[in-house]
C-alpha cells in the first residue's frame, strides 16, 4: 500500500506538474544515465545517454497514467525497466537503420508494473537509486537548516574534518559542534524517511535505509555509524556526478 | 616394437597432447580469428561499398523526381514549397558526396586499417567549419552599420544574434565621449536580422534591458530599424576565463600556488563588483559563466547581455541560462510560474558567482550544484565563501557587495590559508545578527549582536583605509588585484564618472558614508529603502536610500571628484521605445512586410507567368498526374481537420483584445441535454469556491509575454468566485492533481480543440457537477496560446459570458462572502 507522500507525488507526476518532474530528473537523472552507459557498453555516446535518459523521463510520462500500484513494483524497477525499454528501442531502430529499413517506435508493455526479477536490476543499480535518494534528504536537509548549522555538519562528516578544526575555523567550542552536528543529523534522519517513502513503492524498498545503517531510531553508536555511512554516500554520489558531467563534456 | 620403444612413443604422445592442444588455443585459434576478421574486413568493405553505390544510385533517382516538383512550385508561385524541395535536393546531393567520400577514402581506409588517417576529415573538420565565426560582413540583405567599419567576426552563441567586430567613426568616438565613454576602441556588434533568421523572441529577450545598460555604462549604443536590431559594446580582446583557468592550473601540481590563487582572487572580485555595479543598476545578468568571463589584462570583464533581465521586471522567470552555473532553484521557481519581481534575482547572479568561483579553485564544473566538494588545497575561508554562495536561495549572500567584502579579507591576509571562516565580515555581522541570541543556542565567538550592515560597512570602510585604492593584497605586495584597483576597466570607470562618481586619490574615511554606502548596496538594485538598525539596544535605525549606494563605491576605493550628483531618475530616455512597443511596431512592420509580400505574389501570378506556364505546361501535366493523387489527399486531410476544429467552436470564438492569448469557449450543441443551456442549474455568480474550473496547461512551456497573459487570465477566474484546479506545484492538494490527471488521462491523445477531445471532456463534466468549465491552454498555430474553454452543460448562458469575460480581461467584481479554498474544501 502506498503512503500520502508517495501517492502525492505520483499524483503530481500525473498531473504534469514540471517542478515534480524537474526533480526526478534532478535526482535521478545522474543514476539513469551511469545506467545507459553501463548497457551501452560504448556502443552509445554521452549525447545520445543524455538523450536516452530524457527519452526516458517522456516514456514514464506517457505512461504514468496507467501506473497501477497494486501490482507491486518496486520504485528502482519502475525506472530501470523504463529506460531498458528506452534503450532497446533506440538499438533496435540503429540496427534497423543500418539495414536501410526503417522502425517506428515500439510500444512500451507493462511489465515494469509487475513486481519481478525480470527486469534485472543489478545490485550496484539498486544501491546507485538509494544513494541518489539519500542525496535528496541531505539536499531537502540543507534547505531547512541554518546555513551555519549544514555547514558545520559537512565540514565535520562530508569533508571529515575534525571536531576540533571544525570548531577553530567557525570560532566556536566543540561542544557547540556536537550540539549542531545532533541537531542536524537528527534532521537528516526525518527527511531520510520522507524521501525514502516518497520514492519508494514497496515495504521492502522502505525498509532499505534502516538495511543500510541509516535507522530512525537509533542508539548512540549507531550515530558514528549513521554519519559514516552518509559520509561515504555522499562521496560516492560526488563521484557519480562528476563521472556524468566528464561523460557530458566528452 | 619393444617396450622401450612403446614407453618412449607414449611419452612423446603424452608430452606432444598438450603442446597440440597449446598450439591449438593460441596459434591456431588466434590464425583462424585472424583469417576471420581479414574476411569481415573485405566483407564490410565490399557491403559498403555496394551500399554506397546502391546509395548514390537512390539519392540520383530521388533528385530526378524532387527537381520537377521544385521547378512546378516555382511555376505556380509556391515559393516557400520549392524552398523546401530544394532544401531536399540539397541533402540528397549532400548525401551522394558523403557516399563518394566513403566509397574512394572512407571504405579503403578503413579495409587497410588507416581509421585514424580519416578521423581528422570525417570528425574533426566538420566541427571546426560548423564552430567557424560568421561572415566577416553583414549580409546585403543587412547593410551596413552606419558609423563603424566592420574589421572581423566573433562565433555566435546560441542566442541566434551575429557578432561582429568593429572599428568606429571619428563621429562616433566623438559621441561617446559626449555620453561619457572616453577611450572607445573597437567595438563589438551584436546584431539580429529577421532576414537573416533572427527571430521576434531573440530581438525582445535581447532587448529588454537594454536602455538601463546604457545607462550605466555597459553599452555604447542600440538600435531598432526596419531590417535589424543591434547594439554596440566595447571590445575586450583576451581570452576566456575557462582558458585562463586551465593556464593557471596546468602549472600547479595538486591546487593553486599562492600567486595562482592572487590571480582567482582578484578575477573573483573583478567580477562581483560588475555584479555589484548590475544590481545596484537594477539588473541581473543571468548568465554568468566562464566562457562570459574575459580575462585581458589582468582584468576579468563580464560579458554578453542576451539575458540580463531588469530585476524589478514582470516577467515571469525562465530557465535559461548555462547547466552547472544555473541556480537550480531558479529553475524549480521558473516552472512554477514565479515573476521576475517576486525574487530577488541579484542571488542568482551570486550563486553564479560562487560555482565560477569554485571552477577556478577545481578546474571543474561544480556537478553536485551546492554540495559540490572542493577537493584540492584551498584556503578554509574561501571554501567557505563558496558554499555560502552556492548553498539555498534564502541563505546565501544577501548581495555581491558582501561576497565581494569576504573575498577581499581572504586576499588581504599575510596567509591566506590561515583566515579563518569565523574572520569572513559576512560571519561577524550578518551570522552574528543571525544568531543574535548567541549564548541561548550555545554561539560562542560571534561577537555580540552587532548590525549586519554596520559591521560590513565598518569592514568596507578598514578596506578604504587600510590600502589605498582599496587594493586587497597578499602580505604587503602589491598584487594584480591592486593593479586592477589601480586602472580598473574602463567602462567601469566610466559608467561611475557617469553617476558623478570619480576615481580619487585617498581613502574616504567617512565611516557613516560607508555604512550608509554599504548597507544601500545591499539592496538598492530593487528601489526599495533598507532599514539597517544603528543600536540593537535601545532599538534605534537608519533608513538609507539608492543615493548612499554612490557613496558605498567611494568607501571600496573610488572618491567622488566632484560632487556626488543625484543619481539619474530611473525612467527610460526615450519613453516612446518600450519592449512592449518596439514588440508592437515590429509585429506592425512584419504585418506590413506580409501585406507588401502578398501583393508581389499576387502580381506577379497576374503577370506574364502565363507565358511561363505555357512553355512548361508539358511538364507541369506530366507531374500534375504523378502528384495528382497525393495533393488530393493533402487537401481532404487539410479540409477534414478544419473540419473538426470547426465543430469543436460552435458557439463562440473570438481573440482576446489587447493579449497574445485566443479563447474559444464550447458550449453544448444540444441545450436540453443535460440541462438547459438557457435557465442553467448553476447560478450566474459562482461566489464561495463551491464551483470550480479545471484548468490543463500543455507541457509546452509558453514563454513570456504568453505567460503571463495566461497566468493573468486564470487568475481573473479566480477573481470570479471559481475554485481553480490545476495550478499544480508543491503545495497543490493531491485530490486536485488526481482530478486534472484523471482528466488527462480521459483525454488521452485526442488533438487539441477537436470534438475527439471535447467528447472525454464533456462525460468528466458531466461526472463532476461541481465542475462550471474546463479551460485547456494549447498552441495556435502562430505559436500564441489559446485558451479553450469548454462549458459543462448546466451552466447558464449569462454565466458562460462571465467565464468569457474573465478570461478576456473584463475586471470581475469579487462577489461578497467569498470564503479561501481551503475553508471551501472542508466545507465540502
Amino acid at each position: 500500500m502506498l503512503n500520502s507522500l508517495t501517492t502525492g507525488f505520483i499524483s503530481r507526476l500525473r498531473a504534469r506538474d514540471q517542478a515534480a518532474w524537474f526533480d526526478l530528473w534532478e535526482t535521478f537523472g545522474p543514476v539513469l544515465r551511469a545506467q545507459l552507459t553501463k548497457w551501452g557498453k560504448g556502443r552509445i555516446g554521452p549525447e545520445t545517454v543524455r538523450d536516452l535518459s530524457q527519452e526516458t523521463l517522456a516514456a514514464l510520462s506517457d505512461s504514468i497514467d496507467r501506473y497501477d500500484p497494486a501490482r507491486g513494483a518496486r520504485f528502482s524497477t519502475w525506472l530501470l525497466a523504463i529506460a531498458k525499454h528506452v534503450l532497446g528501442d533506440e538499438m533496435d531502430r540503429r540496427n534497423a537503420q543500418k539495414r536501410g529499413g526503417n522502425k517506428r517506435a515500439a510500444e512500451l508493455d507493462e511489465t515494469w508494473m509487475i513486481a519481478s526479477g525480470q527486469a534485472g536490476a543489478d545490485a550496484e543499480y539498486e544501491a546507485a537509486v538509494f544513494r541518489a535518494k539519500v542525496e535528496a534528504a541531505i539536499r531537502l536537509v540543507e534547505r531547512g537548516c541554518e546555513f551555519t548549522d549544514f555547514s558545520i555538519y559537512r565540514m565535520r562528516v562530508l569533508d571529515g574534518m575534525p571536531g576540533k578544526d571544525v570548531a577553530s575555523s567557525l570560532g566556536i567550542s566543540e561542544p557547540t559542534v556536537s550540539r549542531r552536528l545532533a541537531k542536524v543529523r537528527d534532521s537528516l534522519r526525518v527527511r531520510l524517511e520522507e524521501v525514502i517513502s516518497t520514492y519508494s513503492f514497496t515495504e521492502e524498498e522502505r525498509a532499505e535505509a534502516a538495511r543500510n545503517g541509516l535507522a530512525a531510531n537509533p542508539t548512540k553508536p549507531d550515530d558514528t555509524l549513521f554519519d559514516e555511512a552518509i559520509a561515504d554516500i555522499y562521496r560516492r554520489q560526488v563521484e557519480l556526478r562528476e563521472s556524468d558531467r566528464t561523460r557530458a563534456n566528452a | 616394437m619393444e617396450p622401450v620403444g612403446l614407453a618412449f612413443l607414449i611419452l612423446a604422445g603424452v608430452i606432444a597432447i598438450p603442446f597440440a592442444i597449446f598450439g591449438i588455443v593460441y596459434l591456431i585459434v588466434p590464425a583462424c580469428k585472424g583469417i576471420a576478421w581479414v574476411f569481415m574486413q573485405v566483407f564490410n568493405f565490399v557491403t559498403g561499398e555496394i551500399g554506397d553505390v546502391l546509395r548514390i544510385a537512390g539519392a540520383v533517382i530521388t533528385s530526378i523526381v524532387l527537381i520537377p516538383l521544385t521547378v512546378l512550385n516555382v511555376v505556380i508561385g509556391r515559393w516557400s514549397a520549392s524552398s523546401h524541395y530544394g532544401r531536399a535536393i540539397q541533402n540528397e546531393f549532400v548525401s551522394i558526396g558523403r557516399s563518394l567520400y566513403r566509397i574512394v577514402i572512407g571504405h579503403p581506409a578503413r579495409l587497410l586499417c588507416l581509421t585514424p588517417l580519416t578521423e581528422g576529415l570525417e570528425k574533426r573538420i566538420p566541427e571546426v567549419v560548423a564552430a567557424a565565426p560568421g561572415a566577416d560582413r553583414p549580409s546585403k540583405r543587412q547593410g551596413q552599420f552606419d558609423g563603424y567599419a566592420i574589421v572581423g567576426s566573433l562565433p555566435g552563441g546560441g542566442s541566434g544574434g551575429r557578432l561582429y567586430i568593429a572599428e568606429p567613426s571619428a563621429e562616433k568616438i566623438a559621441a561617446f565621449a559626449k555620453q561619457g565613454q572616453a577611450s572607445v576602441g573597437r567595438v563589438v556588434i551584436k546584431s539580429f536580422s529577421l532576414a537573416d533568421g533572427s527571430t521576434l523572441p531573440q530581438i525582445v529577450r535581447e532587448n529588454r534591458a537594454l536602455p538601463a545598460a546604457k545607462r550605466m555604462g555597459l553599452i555604447l549604443e542600440h538600435d531598432l530599424t526596419e531590417e535589424r536590431f543591434f547594439y554596440v559594446t566595447r571590445y575586450v580582446p583576451g581570452e576566456s576565463l575557462g582558458i585562463t583557468t586551465q593556464t593557471l592550473h596546468s602549472g600547479a601540481g595538486a591546487g593553486l600556488g599562492r600567486e595562482e590563487l592572487r590571480k582567482v582572487c582578484g578575477y573573483a572580485t573583478d567580477l562581483l563588483r560588475t555584479l555589484t555595479h548590475y544590481h545596484e543598476g537594477g539588473l541581473w545578468h543571468k548568465d554568468v559563466k566562464p566562457d562570459n568571463i574575459i580575462v585581458a589584462n589582468g582584468q576579468a570583464h563580464l560579458v554578453d547581455f542576451g539575458l540580463v533581465t531588469p530585476l524589478r521586471s514582470s516577467m515571469t522567470l525562465t530557465t535559461h541560462g548555462t547547466e552547472y552555473f544555473r541556480d537550480p532553484e531558479m529553475v524549480r521557481m521558473a516552472l512554477r510560474g514565479v515573476k521576475v519581481h517576486e525574487v530577488d534575482g541579484a542571488k542568482f547572479d551570486i550563486y553564479a558567482a560562487g560555482a565560477v568561483l569554485y571552477s577556478m579553485i577545481e578546474n571543474s564544473f561544480p556537478a553536485h550544484g551546492g554540495l559540490s566538494q572542493i577537493s584540492k588545497p584551498c584556503p578554509e575561508a574561501l571554501r567557505w565563501v563558496v558554499r555560502r554562495a552556492m548553498t539555498e536561495y534564502d541563505k546565501r549572500y544577501e548581495s555581491a557587495a558582501l561576497m565581494l567584502e569576504d573575498i577581499e579579507t581572504v586576499c588581504r591576509a599575510d596567509d591566506p590559508f590561515a583566515v579563518k571562516p569565523f574572520a569572513l565580515p559576512s560571519m561577524k555581522g550578518s551570522e552574528a545578527a543571525h544568531h543574535g541570541a548567541a549564548d541561548q543556542h550555545g554561539w560562542e565567538g560571534m561577537g555580540g549582536a552587532v548590525g549586519a550592515g554596520a559591521t560590513v560597512a565598518a569592514a568596507a570602510a578598514s578596506v578604504g583605509a587600510g590600502t589605498p585604492g582599496g587594493a586587497p593584497t597578499f602580505g604587503k605586495k602589491p598584487g594584480p588585484v591592486a593593479a586592477m584597483l589601480g586602472q580598473v576597466g574602463e567602462y567601469v570607470d566610466s559608467a561611475l564618472g557617469q553617476a558623478g562618481v570619480g576615481r580619487g586619490a585617498g581613502p574616504m574615511a567617512a565611516g557613516e558614508a560607508a555604512a550608509a554606502a554599504i548597507g544601500g548596496a545591499m539592496r538598492s538594485g530593487h528601489g526599495k529603502p533598507n532599514i539597517k538598525v544603528t543600536n540593537w539596544w535601545s532599538g534605534k535605525y537608519q533608513i538609507s536610500s539608492q543615493g548612499s549606494a554612490v557613496k558605498g563605491e567611494a568607501a571600496r576605493g573610488f572618491v567622488p571628484a566632484v560632487p556626488p550628483a543625484p543619481p539619474a531618475p530611473l525612467r527610460p530616455r526615450n519613453p516612446g521605445s518600450s519592449a512592449a512597443e518596439q514588440l508592437v511596431r515590429a509585429r506592425h512592420r512584419a504585418k506590413e512586410a506580409q501585406d507588401r509580400a502578398h501583393r508581389r505574389m499576387a502580381g506577379m501570378r497576374g503577370k506574364p507567368n502565363v507565358g511561363l506556364n505555357v512553355g512548361v505546361g508539358a511538364a507541369v501535366l506530366v507531374f500534375l498526374g504523378v502528384c495528382g493523387f497525393f495533393t488530393v489527399s493533402m487537401f481532404k486531410l487539410s479540409e477534414h481537420r478544419s473540419a473538426q476544429n470547426v465543430a469543436a467552436s460552435p458557439a463562440v470564438s473570438e481573440t482576446l483584445a489587447g493579449s497574445t492569448v485566443r479563447l474559444a469557449v464550447t458550449r453544448s450543441a444540444e441545450p436540453g441535454k443535460g440541462g438547459s443551456a438557457a435557465s442553467g442549474t448553476m447560478p450566474v455568480e459562482f461566489g464561495g469556491g463551491e464551483f470550480e474550473v479545471v484548468v490543463l496547461r500543455d507541457s509546452i512551456s509558453f514563454q513570456e509575454p504568453h505567460r503571463g497573459a495566461i497566468d493573468g487570465a486564470i487568475a481573473r477566474l479566480s477573481d470570479l468566485g471559481l475554485s481553480v484546479v490545476g495550478t499544480l506545484g508543491e503545495n497543490s492538494d493531491p485530490m486536485d492533481n488526481d482530478r486534472v490527471a484523471e482528466l488527462r488521462n480521459r483525454i488521452g491523445v485526442a488533438p487539441f480543440q477537436t470534438t475527439e477531445s471535447e467528447a472525454p471532456i464533456r462525460a468528466w463534466l458531466a461526472e463532476h457537477p461541481e465542475a462550471a468549465a474546463a479551460v485547456w491552454v494549447g498552441r495556435h498555430e502562430g505559436g500564441e496560446p489559446i485558451a479553450w474553454v469548454v462549458m459543462a452543460d448546466g451552466v447558464a448562458a449569462s454565466g458562460t459570458e462571465k467565464i468569457a469575460d474573465a478570461l478576456r480581461g473584463a475586471p470581475a467584481e469579487k462577489p461578497k462572502g467569498r470564503s479561501s479554498r481551503a475553508s471551501n474544501r472542508s466545507g465540502r
